[in-house]
């Protein structure tokens, strides 16, 4: 069936790149940002690239990811605790991805969301690097996102194989 | 958004505070529209889903392109199909929303963790088992052996509450009849009543 992901911080570049793959491999999209108005030259972006694609904007995050099956988080790390907040409850069991520039932010989303099975995304180039304990989690997200078209590098974090750019 | 499953499982084994918190970080909440789909046939049953909030059901749809609706579920139930949830096998049923939902799904690994983590829980779950497996034996009994009035008679003892939430046409088909005997029926018996 097809995957609920919703984007939060849908304009933020990340969430822009991310909301398209996730549109491309055929998931239905949830788009909420901050100010909801922003989110709508992604939606029309959406549409342009393929006039079936299955999305919205929510005006309220946390009902965006209580309906979602997976979470991409690309709003900057400084409305960490705001998104949490709002997240927290309905994210239980739920793959959370955020988008993050270093591996103590990654630590910091993951000890937040403790019931969630957390990734977390570094832009590598012109694609990501995804990082979790969670083997089942990557592998979901590393699938859609290369159905997507998107450039992916799993990684686990005790493997040692982070990448360069989550190192602090 | 936990109060009502606190309430569900507190009929039936009992937990601590601390348990049941416990408990609650295995369910996955869920909001799923009216309309929208919670499985669909051909997936595998992922989820065991209890109803917080809303109107589901689930059904086959036959080669003539005919509904035939196994299942209603609405607060204080389950619903999902059993044989692909156990089974890992793709599923003949779909599960839609009549109204916005508001659900807690648990998939097989949480379950079998969750009954690990506290034990209590294979009592629960054996009461649920035992409850769902005596009212399927019920149903094809009825399937068999009662006329339609009987069928539409016992749906409305037993579900009293559903009746007035889902569409004539739908019960109809739950049934096993067509809307117009099922007009018929309740003409019939409103004339006795």
């Amino acid at each position: 069936m097809k995957q609920t992901v919703a984007i939060i911080g849908a304009d933020e570049p990340d969430g822009r790149i991310l909301a398209l793959a996730f549109a491309n491999a055929g998931c239905r999209i949830l788009l909420s940002d901050k100010v909801p108005q922003r989110a709508h030259a992604l939606l029309s972006e959406l549409r342009r690239a393929n006039a079936q694609t299955d999305a919205e904007i929510l005006d309220c995050a946390r009902t965006s990811c209580w309906e979602a099956d997976i979470i991409i988080v690309a709003s900057p790390f400084a409305s960490r605790d705001e998104v949490i907040a709002k997240i927290r409850e309905v994210s239980t069991g739920k793959i959370v991805a955020a988008v993050v520039s270093s591996s103590s932010a990654a630590r910091q989303y993951a000890r937040s969301l403790p019931h969630s099975r957390f990734v977390s995304l570094a832009s590598a180039g012109a694609g990501y690097v995804l990082t979790g304990d969670d083997d089942e989690a990557l592998d979901a997200l590393r699938r859609l996102l290369e159905a997507g078209g998107a450039d992916v590098v799993p990684s686990r974090p005790s493997a040692g194989r982070q990448h360069s750019s989550l190192n602090q | 958004m936990f109060d009502l499953l606190r309430k569900h499982i507190l009929k039936r084994i009992d937990l601590t505070k601390a348990e049941f918190q416990q408990c609650t970080t295995y369910f996955i909440p869920k909001r799923v529209r009216k309309h929208r789909y919670l499985l669909e046939s051909g997936d595998v049953s992922r989820y065991a889903a209890f109803v917080v909030k809303g109107c589901l059901r689930s059904y086959t749809i036959d080669q003539a392109g005919e509904e035939h609706i196994a299942q209603f579920a609405i607060e204080d139930w389950w619903i999902g199909d059993p044989y692909s949830y156990f089974e890992n096998q793709p599923s003949v049923y779909s599960i839609d929303a009549f109204e916005d939902s508001e659900l807690l799904l648990l998939d097989r690994a949480s379950m079998e963790k969750l009954c690990l983590a506290i034990p209590k829980f294979e009592r629960f779950f054996r009461l649920l088992l035992q409850a769902n497996f005596i009212a399927s034996q019920r149903r094809i009994m009825q399937s068999l052996s009662a006329t339609a009035e009987e069928r539409y008679l016992q749906f409305l003892k037993n579900y009293p509450a559903i009746f007035s939430r889902v569409p004539q046409k739908q019960i109809a088909s739950y049934l096993g009849i067509t809307p117009q005997s099922l007009s018929r029926i309740r003409r019939h018996l409103s004339k006795h009543a």
